[in-house]
């Protein structure tokens, strides 16, 4: 047998075998997918009374999406400054990339549930949470737009003798300018759908009104904010694609 | 005439195996025109690196105003002395011209005063007279990623100029240019030159201007100098079979 079929057999064992593992042939657990009927049924009509309570979450989300992307942004640009390889020499360079690792290697929902620990419940931990995630995920981008900077820009910009941060300044902070902008802009947009994630374990905004709902059994007022919330999510996305493709391309 | 830099018997390698300058020597004058000419992968580029300090060289030196490059202190006096201008310009696209012109001047201007934008009156000063000179005032607030190429270069040679330099080197300099515009940006070298005292070393393969505008000519050939004349004396015929 072929090296190649015999790793399609293996793959195709290790599906099943996680199938099995989560349940996937439990007849019990596999009848419950009838529940999906009533629960779209219970879905109709929208519930438009809690419009207001809804377009209020929904500003609570963007606020959040909107200072977290800020701090986070503004966290992973000093961050990034001592992990770019041009600007920090290479043990400073070693330890900053590896705090930004391991900001990175936890996800948004779990600093949410640190920060509600922390913090308590409501939006401020989940800027905190927002903040934290946006800092990870930007800082990586930061440094690696940093140390692509042209190096013949940078030779000439050092070659009139300037320090360090002359060279941040005047060479690598304008060529990255760019970029640095409009990864800004599209971790706002992802922010906004990762606010409403952080809501969802009391980190404030929409995912905390969708969690009430779920729990009271209200899904034609899901169903609203579900709705609501796509109507955002999409003017932000397109508002947020034509900036980028209007200025920083 | 003294020479205000050196190179004597630079050697130089990348890999460790192959040499992209062998035994190189050249003495620059004040107020000279050198026109390096040579075939791509001559070592055009490399030899300006070296004379610039961005690169060592592996046996060899160089000598700044008659003392070795190796101390600290004359390395960073001719560095800020010695203008340089790669292949591309390397100028910042993003910022304006004036900005870029004043990028020269940084090696002068305490860090924390620069980064926040505060440029001495008498260094705001230089740069508006310079871009004046330079033909550039009317473009002194614009992007320089709106300028035309020749636009471009004489914003390099303004920030090269911001540096108070005794030595312009200039990568590939006139060959991205049309004839017009490369023969203004000879004169303005020339201008220098003659005016400024400023030495000028251009690397190009374009052979046709040699003569009108260079005191020297220089052949590198293989990392090795072919030819070395003086620029009046040199015909056509003689760079093609040097570089050949």
């Amino acid at each position: 047998m072929k090296v190649r079929a015999k790793w399609r057999i293996v793959i195709l064992v290790l599906f099943f075998f996680s199938l099995w593992q989560t349940g996937f042939f439990d007849p019990n657990r596999v009848a419950k997918i009838q529940n999906i009927g009533p629960f779209l049924a219970g879905m109709l009509p929208p519930d438009t009374t809690i419009l207001p309570q809804i377009l209020s979450a929904v500003y609570e989300t963007i606020v959040m999406a909107f200072a977290g992307t800020l701090m986070g942004g503004a966290l992973a640009l000093i961050l990034a400054v001592f992990s770019a390889r041009l600007l920090a020499p290479p043990p400073i360079m070693a330890l900053f990339r590896t705090i930004l690792a391991l900001i990175r290697t936890i996800p948004a929902i779990l600093w949410a549930l640190i920060f509600v620990v922390i913090a308590g419940f409501g939006p401020f931990a989940g800027v905190l949470a927002i903040t934290f995630y946006t800092t990870g995920y930007l800082g990586k981008l930061f440094y690696e737009a940093f140390d692509s900077v042209s190096s013949e820009v940078l030779e000439a910009v050092r070659g009139v003798g300037a320090s360090r941060l002359q060279q941040l300044r005047f060479a690598i902070l304008p060529e990255s300018a760019n970029y640095i902008l409009s990864q800004l802009l599209f971790i706002f947009e992802y922010n906004v759908r990762a606010s409403t994630i952080v809501g969802l374990v009391g980190a404030g905004g929409v995912g905390y009104l969708i969690l009430a709902l779920v729990q009271s059994l209200r899904y034609s007022g899901l169903l609203t904010t579900i709705l609501v919330l796509l109507a955002f999510v999409l003017a932000i996305d397109f508002i947020s694609s034509r900036v980028r493709a209007r200025y920083f391309t | 005439m003294t020479s205000i830099l050196e190179a004597k018997n630079i050697w130089f390698t990348y890999d460790s195996r192959n040499y992209t300058l062998k035994d190189i020597s050249l003495s620059i004058e004040p107020g000279k025109i050198y026109m390096v000419f040579g075939r791509s992968g001559a070592g055009k580029t490399t030899l300006l690196k070296i004379l610039k300090g961005i690169l060592k060289p592996s046996w060899g030196e160089i000598l700044f105003m008659g003392r070795p490059t190796t101390s600290p202190d004359t390395a960073k006096g001719a560095y800020s002395v010695i203008g340089y201008i790669p292949q591309g310009f390397g100028i910042v696209s993003n910022i304006s011209v004036f900005d870029n012109v004043l990028v020269g001047a940084l090696s002068r201007v305490p860090t924390l005063h620069s980064i926040l934008g505060q440029f001495p009156k008498e260094e705001v000063e230089r740069a508006e007279e310079i871009l004046e000179m330079m033909g550039l005032a009317q473009f002194k607030y614009q992007k320089v990623s709106q300028l035309s190429g020749g636009q471009k270069q004489r914003v390099a040679i303004a920030r090269a100029l911001m540096q108070n330099p005794q030595i312009i080197l200039a990568d590939e300099f006139v060959s991205q240019l049309d004839p017009l515009t490369a023969l203004e940006v000879l004169n303005v070298f020339r201008r220098l030159a003659d005016e400024r005292g400023i030495a000028t070393v251009i690397t190009s393969h374009d052979i046709h201007l040699a003569s009108r505008y260079a005191d020297k000519v220089l052949v590198l050939k293989a990392g090795e100098f072919k030819l070395c004349k003086d620029g009046r004396s040199v015909s056509e015929s003689d760079l093609i079979a040097a570089m050949r």
